[in-house]
């Protein structure tokens, strides 16, 4: 199990007191210099985590405008290839066992909130109000972006095996095919094989952001490509680092994100997946609706995740994740 | 089996909210005879106020016991008989407002704590420990009380209130003594074992004299097995809803702990109930005190400590349902031997 993306004291404390182990940045405030980060930066980073007695498993992005030429196979991309190298391997240096990044320019988004019962709101997306323009000043074909991909798996990989930092990708979210001019690659099943197949490694593997695999096209129908499907399969192959455990309604052209227990996924049975694969990553909550009265962070509603995601190891595995019964 | 969550009344806007938004749809709120006086006009109002919701107002809980007032009713003193008619009276009138359950108790010092004990992550539980509290609490009244008294009164009580219960439809439970202690203050805890709960649901056999199945105070029980308590009342009918929190032991020393920090495997528990045809709903009860929380208007614990209860009794209920048509969870020894082979 495991969490999230806010540094300060507050967060990490709150996290420990319901039970957090691992602890995940996502963006965390390290300056970039010359391109890259240092590892003095992420040693400090990560005395901070540590000393709350949480440990930093793993780093979820760089700064996007330390990459995206990478992604999207700008002028730039041997510049930013390098740097990202040098990056893993500072953060190996710093003993942080795991890198994970989406890979997509540019970044995440939403194109509203949906009222999702009585006022609690979580967030949407509709292809037909989506708007993005270029995000790019050159052209970048879809050939172009897996040989983007490609470039980095294969000269990232073996230098995390040698630093001994594992990475993962996390998918296009929302999962379209292109957004803001650029070719999205990360958005269904055949693309992940796909991708894990370019080197067969343990270092290169998938954050399976479960919401995310969710909202692919199809994911919702049993057509041998659902959720479930995708989960066992790449939980099978250990190419699973870790999961983020939220759920949604819908699927891409339009879908919103819903309450953990409350979209088109039975989190019970997917659950049931990863334990009877011998998955041994961790779960996290990640993105949560917005409740009456909790606090922007969203304290409240992420107490609930967490609750929720407990239970569920515990009781699918019957076991305690304390080691009490 | 539904997650449950308890509030005071008057309830503000954001509570009831924060109930329909979770999908916690039953409500139990503190009050009822002995608390303030309501009518049976007020109670309607309470049962739409929450229905307005889509909410259900499942159980009404509180206590008469601890008030002064109110003694004659426990040790059969001379206002025993008036004090009973009045309150059978205000039980018709909950019972024809549609109040499905009353939960009370038989502690007249109420429920007692000792020191708070750091628990995970640095929050707080409260802790019990009998000679500390022994050593403070003065006699009651002077004298110590004498306990066939207090169960000749129980049972008077009994016999008068559980007829009209059945006749309004209201079922009608007694919460353990917490801690459950030989006594407090000089007045025997009689509700503090197994043999004492068989011992009440026989005075009345009827599915309207009952429990207020609080978990947390039944784990706390010297020398008895908590599943073997869930699955003989269960069986039987006599759980009209459940306190599913955790404590770290039993009594004379223990504290409470977050939900799943607890001694009691709650996996196990929730199980039993099922396989005990249990249908009732289940509340957080208290949670321990985390940082920076916000204050909610119940018992003890926040909203943050609360949510967290609650999303863990929705998994577990969830999942307790669920795992029957997969034959029960994932055999995990078998997966592990998998892997290695």
């Amino acid at each position: 199990m495991g969490l999230n993306s806010s540094s300060n004291r507050e967060a990490l404390r709150f996290m420990a007191q319901l039970g957090v182990q691992d602890v995940v940045l996502n963006t965390p405030p390290v300056p970039t210099k010359n391109g890259k980060w240092e590892l003095g930066d992420l040693i400090g980073l990560k005395s901070g985590v540590e000393s709350w007695g949480l440990k930093l498993t793993a780093i979820e992005n760089t700064q996007i405008d330390m990459r995206h030429h990478l992604i999207s196979g700008g002028p730039r991309f041997d510049e930013q290839l390098e740097n990202m190298i040098e990056t893993i391997k500072a953060i190996g240096n710093a003993g942080i066992p795991m890198y994970t990044m989406s890979w997509r320019y540019p970044r995440y988004y939403r194109t509203g909130h949906v009222d999702i019962g009585w006022g609690a709101l979580g967030t949407a997306y509709d292809a037909e109000v989506e708007n993005w323009p270029s995000v790019i000043d050159w052209e970048i074909s879809l050939d172009r972006a897996w040989e983007c991909l490609e470039t980095w798996v294969k000269e990232a990989t073996p230098v995390a095996e040698k630093y001994g930092v594992r990475l993962g990708l996390h998918p296009v979210d929302p999962p379209m095919p292109e957004i803001g001019g650029v070719p999205s690659l990360l958005i269904n099943f055949e693309n992940y094989k796909r991708m894990i197949d370019i080197v067969d490694s343990p270092y290169n593997s998938i954050l399976l952001c479960q919401g995310s695999f969710s909202q692919f096209a199809g994911a919702d129908q049993e057509n041998g490509e659902s959720i479930y499907d995708m989960i066992e399969y790449f939980v099978k192959r250990e190419r699973v680092l870790y999961v983020h455990f939220r759920n949604v309604s819908g699927t891409v052209p339009k879908f919103h994100e819903t309450f953990v227990n409350t979209g088109h996924v039975d989190m019970y049975k997917a659950m049931r997946i990863y334990a009877e694969n011998g998955f041994n990553g961790f779960f996290m909550d990640d993105h949560v609706p917005m409740t009456i009265g909790d606090s922007s962070w969203g304290h409240r509603s992420k107490a609930y995740a967490n609750g929720y995601i407990q239970s569920l190891i515990e009781t699918v595995t019957d076991t305690s994740l304390y080691g009490l019964h | 089996m539904e997650p449950m969550v308890a509030i005071f009344w008057p309830a503000g806007e954001e509570v009831l909210q924060t109930a329909a938004q979770y999908g916690i749809k039953n409500v139990l709120v503190y009050g009822g005879p002995g608390s303030q006086h309501m009518t049976y006009q007020d109670y309607v109002a309470m049962r739409m106020k929450i229905e307005s919701y889509d909410l259900k107002l499942a159980a009404i809980e509180g206590g008469f016991t601890p008030q002064l007032d109110y003694h004659d009713v426990m040790f059969g003193g001379p206002k025993q008989d008036e004090l009973i008619e009045d309150l059978l009276n205000q039980v018709r009138d909950m019972g024809r407002a549609g109040i499905p359950i009353y939960g009370y108790n038989w502690m007249p010092n109420s429920w007692g704590r000792a020191q708070p004990t750091i628990v995970r992550g640095g929050a707080l539980g409260t802790g019990y420990d009998y000679d500390w509290e022994n050593s403070r609490r003065p006699s009651t009244f002077g004298k110590d009380m004498d306990e066939d008294t207090m169960w000749d009164a129980l049972e008077y009580w009994i016999k008068a209130v559980t007829p009209v219960a059945e006749e309004v439809g209201m079922r009608c439970g007694i919460h353990p003594d917490d801690p459950p202690v030989p006594q407090r203050g000089g007045v025997p805890s009689i509700f503090r074992n197994f043999a004492a709960y068989k011992r009440l649901v026989e005075i009345v056999d009827s599915d309207y004299n009952a429990i207020e199945f609080c978990q947390g105070t039944f784990s706390e029980m010297p020398g008895e097995d908590i599943y073997e308590m869930i699955d003989y009342f269960g069986k039987r009918n006599k759980i009209l809803y459940v306190h599913f929190r955790n404590v770290s032991g039993k009594a004379p020393s223990f504290n409470e702990e977050f939900i799943n920090t607890g001694y009691v495997n709650m996996k196990k528990a929730m199980r039993t109930y099922r396989d005990a045809g249990f249908t009732g709903n289940f509340i957080d009860d208290h949670c321990p005190l985390m940082v920076n929380d916000d204050d909610f208007p119940g018992n003890l614990g926040g909203y943050r400590s609360r949510l967290f209860a609650q999303g863990y009794i929705a998994g577990v209920i969830e999942s307790v349902k669920k795992e029957v048509e997969y034959g029960g969870p994932v055999d995990m020894s078998a997966v592990r031997k998998g892997a290695s082979s």
